[in-house]
């Protein structure tokens, strides 16, 4: 570094608050370490059609939104990213945290469900497929840090109240099962249990599905935020455009199986190139 | 020995070469609608350019092409801020994230936000992505707030029940907090009463002051003499074809 430059740097960190610059040394996005590879992923059901030719990169704390009609590949492709099925063909690969690269199709069941305990999350869109509804809202978070290895009781309580607080949801109900909870309650139950381990990755279907509108507008809230500070990174699969505008850094459109567009998430929204992709964002309701 | 900030300041910050814009509607036939083509223009550091022309001639749509909003069909934006130009019309949407982040704001004609967040957070947030923390990013969000004359009572209040003015003071709030080196204005006054819109044209003139650059589309002709350097034209469809 010269003097000069090495000045206008001093200068730009002092003066930063009110002058149009911006510092210097920005970090290319593209070449920062991929989280998730997918390359040339196809699945079939016998004869059926699951997906077909999928590929795309995931970047750490980068949410990636899938649109498309129900039917289009959508959920089958999130299972296969999350290892509950292998695929047919393609190849699937994740970087954990210290860096080694697991090929999701060849993974031996011992390593997956670590990943699935340590490293990932999944949010069903139905809280039951996702919460032992038998169990305390409180023992739902609980078994998710125990299963982590965390035995010391006053821990796992004080972890289970300050997630229930991040939710929002109030702290007497820790004692309740989830069955008395509202469905938007057991969702955002659903999201703390799966985010107490502080996962890298988490997977979502159609989070907000099955939600009154004013419930959404409050999980989505709560969503963007978590996302944000714990810098997660998420495949996000819903057929809801709004919510993946205001969720999705990137959208992957897909229809019968194969992926017809991809890009930034307001430009595929607002100026979408394929026909398929104008016609899901043409037949949008105005509210 | 030059500086690094003179050699900077030698390029234009946005160089534009060729842009074209055109839809094709498959869901109506096929049609395809040109926006605009061929189109150059650069931008200074510290300038303001107002786009000009009747409704229809493309000044929206450029400025949406300008922050990657819509995608242009040819052409280049290279985006002079960083350590290194980026090409908006090409870059990976990473790419456009980062530079959107870093160096360009946008204030659109309309506020879109999620239902539940309040005003003062709408706009505070804009800052703690920056870095600031909460408590004086919130700070200063009301300062701002109060210079555009939102009712404290109000802050507090998702801006979804507010009036069309209202929304759009917390919109230009929103987009003002931060300094970027690239502001893009979609007619920020349109529908601002006129103790604001005088506000907003010194805010605006603060901008450029701190060096941004400016597009904007500006119906109000006072407003756009007050604050614009250079007009940019841009004439209509019909006009061009003949």
């Amino acid at each position: 570094m010269t003097a000069a430059q090495a000045a206008e740097r001093l200068c730009s960190a002092t003066c930063v608050a009110r002058s149009a610059s911006i510092p210097d040394g920005t970090p290319d996005p593209d070449a920062e370490p991929i989280l998730l590879s997918v390359r040339g992923v196809s699945h079939y059901y016998g004869a059926r059609l699951g997906c077909r030719d999928i590929s795309f990169e995931l970047w750490p704390g980068e949410v990636l939104g899938i649109v498309g009609e129900s039917g289009s590949g959508k959920s089958t492709l999130l299972n296969l990213l999350a290892g509950r099925f292998p695929s047919s063909a393609g190849s699937i690969h994740y970087r954990d945290r210290e860096g080694v690269l697991h090929e999701i199709n060849s993974l031996t069941e011992a390593v997956r469900r670590r990943l699935l305990r340590t490293e990932w999350g999944f949010v069903h869109q139905n809280p039951r497929d996702g919460l032992r509804m038998r169990v305390s809202g409180g023992g739902n978070i609980g078994e998710r840090l125990m299963a982590c290895g965390s035995r010391h009781y006053g821990n796992i309580r004080r972890a289970a109240l300050d997630w229930l607080a991040r939710v929002e949801i109030a702290a007497d109900r820790i004692d309740d099962r989830p069955l008395s909870y509202s469905g938007g309650m057991q969702q955002r139950l659903q999201i703390a249990r799966n985010l107490v381990s502080s996962p890298r990755l988490v997977f979502m279907d159609e989070p907000t599905g099955g939600l009154d509108v004013s419930v959404q507008a409050k999980l989505l809230d709560l969503l963007r935020q978590l996302v944000r500070q714990l810098r997660l990174s998420v495949v996000l699969v819903t057929h809801d455009l709004a919510v993946a505008r205001l969720l999705a850094h990137r959208l992957i459109v897909m229809r019968r199986g194969e992926i017809v567009e991809s890009g930034l998430s307001d430009q595929v929204l607002d100026d979408p190139q394929h026909a398929y992709t104008q016609l899901l964002v043409s037949s949008i309701l105005q509210g | 020995m030059r500086s690094a900030s003179s050699t900077i300041a030698d390029k234009p910050v946005l160089s534009v070469r060729g842009l074209s814009k055109s839809f094709t509607l498959h869901t109506q036939g096929g049609i395809t609608i040109e926006a605009f083509s061929g189109m150059d223009l650069d931008l200074w550091k510290g300038e303001c350019l107002a786009l000009h022309g009747p409704s229809g001639a493309g000044k929206s749509t450029l400025l949406r092409s300008l922050y990657a909003n819509y995608k242009p069909c040819a052409g280049s934006i290279l985006v002079n801020c960083g350590s290194r130009p980026v090409d908006m019309a090409t870059a990976s949407p990473r790419t456009v994230l980062s530079v959107r982040h870093s160096a360009m704001g946008y204030v659109s004609q309309f506020l879109r936000v999620i239902p539940r967040v309040s005003s003062l957070d709408i706009v505070a947030e804009q800052l703690t992505a920056h870095g600031e923390d909460e408590r004086s990013a919130r700070e200063k969000a009301g300062e701002l707030l109060a210079r555009l004359r939102i009712p404290k009572r109000l802050w507090e209040l998702a801006p979804a029940t507010f009036s069309g003015g209202e929304q759009q003071r917390v919109n230009i709030a929103r987009g003002f907090i931060h300094c970027y080196p690239v502001m893009l204005l979609d007619e920020p006054t349109a529908s601002l009463d006129a103790a604001n819109r005088e506000t907003v044209v010194a805010m605006i003139k603060e901008a450029k002051a701190a060096g941004t650059a400016v597009v904007g589309i500006f119906h109000d002709e006072t407003v756009r003499c007050a604050v614009a350097d250079r007009v940019y034209e841009l004439r209509p469809r019909d006009a061009r074809a003949e």
